[in-house]
């Protein structure tokens, strides 16, 4: 791969590799895929908590937004929400085609394998406990407030461009955010009350 | 005690600690939470879980990069096929030209159907053409086969006239009805 398409990450810099894609120079659609693919997966990861779903939609998004190029505006949405904007859109038929996901904490968080559980002091487990409670909790929030969530938290984005994902008014993005951290509370109370969120506030 | 206060500060608080609020709105929200003990408690632990989602989801789902790789080579295989828009713009094409066509005949249908019983009434019982008609469509058809031995560039004054006559002349198929 040519190192000149990965050096700079500006918006002006993704622009010019869109433009080299469209007349189908294949190391600017693998720069693309390099730039965005890791991001990509992390977001349908933490819709679906499925890894082989995450994956396939992964791939359907870039297969979808590589073949659609010539449609991208980037007058009305940066890449990466457009991107965001095909893949949320398929977490979505996704979740409608199959039932709610089942909870796997251990997979669920994909976070390093802990050491066993003999060796740890009680501190460790007790913040792993609330770590893998509030990653419980994300996953029972309906899937409009995960994506909110997710997508806030998880990437960062604007309440703009959160409404541009999710297709929705500015002030809806925000209530659902805000909403997602009201049932995160009383999802999150029945499991370990007040003491579980002095626990999460002690993690780091 | 809840009151107004409250609901606007409750309402403003993820705003308050993301430092999306105008300056106005932000003193406000501030004083009030200095002031209002349940207003603190419940901004104090939107602030923990938001920093604890803000430090949690970014972890979420890390990829592993032979897998990110096997994607990546998947895609390459499908972006070489056919363009799917093109797929899509054919079967779209496709099946607009199928609308068009119905539409079309559903149009030309009555039409053929009305020309058709108007054209067969008089087949089955032929109205008598006028002696002049008769006359004209006979030259006509002489003339015709005239032109194809001599190939006159211009049309004669004679063609003239009876062109003029024919356009103030009842069609001798119409006149058949
Ligand atoms: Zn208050």
């Amino acid at each position: 791969m040519n190192d000149s398409l990965h050096s700079a990450h500006s918006t002006d810099d993704t622009q010019y590799l869109i433009e080299r894609a469209v007349q189908a120079d294949q190391q600017a659609y693998a720069a693309l895929y390099e730039r965005y693919a890791a991001g990509l997966y992390r977001l349908c990861y933490s819709l679906l908590f499925q890894q082989q779903d995450a994956e396939d939609v992964v791939q359907e998004a870039f297969v979808y937004a590589f073949k659609n190029l010539r449609r991208f505006d980037p007058s009305r949405a940066s890449f990466k929400t457009w991107l965001y904007t095909i893949a949320v859109s398929r977490c979505r038929n996704v979740h409608r085609r199959k039932r709610p996901p089942s909870m796997d904490i251990a997979q669920m968080s994909q976070l390093n394998l802990p050491a066993p559980q003999s060796e740890m002091p009680e501190a460790v487990l007790a913040q792993r406990a609330a770590r893998d409670a509030i990653v419980t909790a994300l996953g029972d929030l309906s899937a409009r407030l995960r994506e909110a969530l997710v997508l806030r938290y998880g990437h960062g984005l604007s309440y703009r461009e959160m409404a541009e994902v999710l297709g929705c008014p500015q002030k809806t993005a925000e209530s659902r955010v805000r909403l997602a951290h009201k049932r995160l509370h009383s999802v999150l109370q029945p499991i370990g009350g007040e003491g579980l969120l002095e626990e999460l506030l002690k993690i780091g | 005690m809840f009151n107004f206060k409250c609901r606007y500060t409750r309402a403003r608080l993820n705003a308050f600690i993301n430092r999306d609020l105008d300056l106005a709105a932000r003193r406000l929200v501030g004083q009030h939470l200095d002031a209002c003990d349940d207003c603190q408690v419940h901004y104090q632990r939107l602030r923990r879980s938001t920093h604890e989602l803000e430090r949690r989801l970014p972890q979420l789902g890390a990829p592993n990069k032979p897998r990110l790789n096997l994607i990546w080579t998947q895609i390459q295989q499908e972006i070489e096929r056919p363009r799917p828009q093109e797929a899509d713009e054919e079967s779209l094409g496709w099946r607009s030209w199928l609308v068009l066509g119905a539409l079309c005949l559903a149009m030309i249908l009555p039409l053929w159907w009305q020309a058709n019983n108007t054209m067969l009434a008089p087949l089955a019982q032929p109205a008598p053409l006028s002696a002049k008609v008769e006359e004209t469509r006979v030259y006509l058809i002489h003339r015709r086969a005239l032109h194809s031995y001599s190939t006159p560039s211009t049309p004669t004054a004679s063609d003239h006239h009876l062109v003029a006559y024919l356009r103030n002349t009842p069609d001798p198929l119409l006149v058949r009805r």
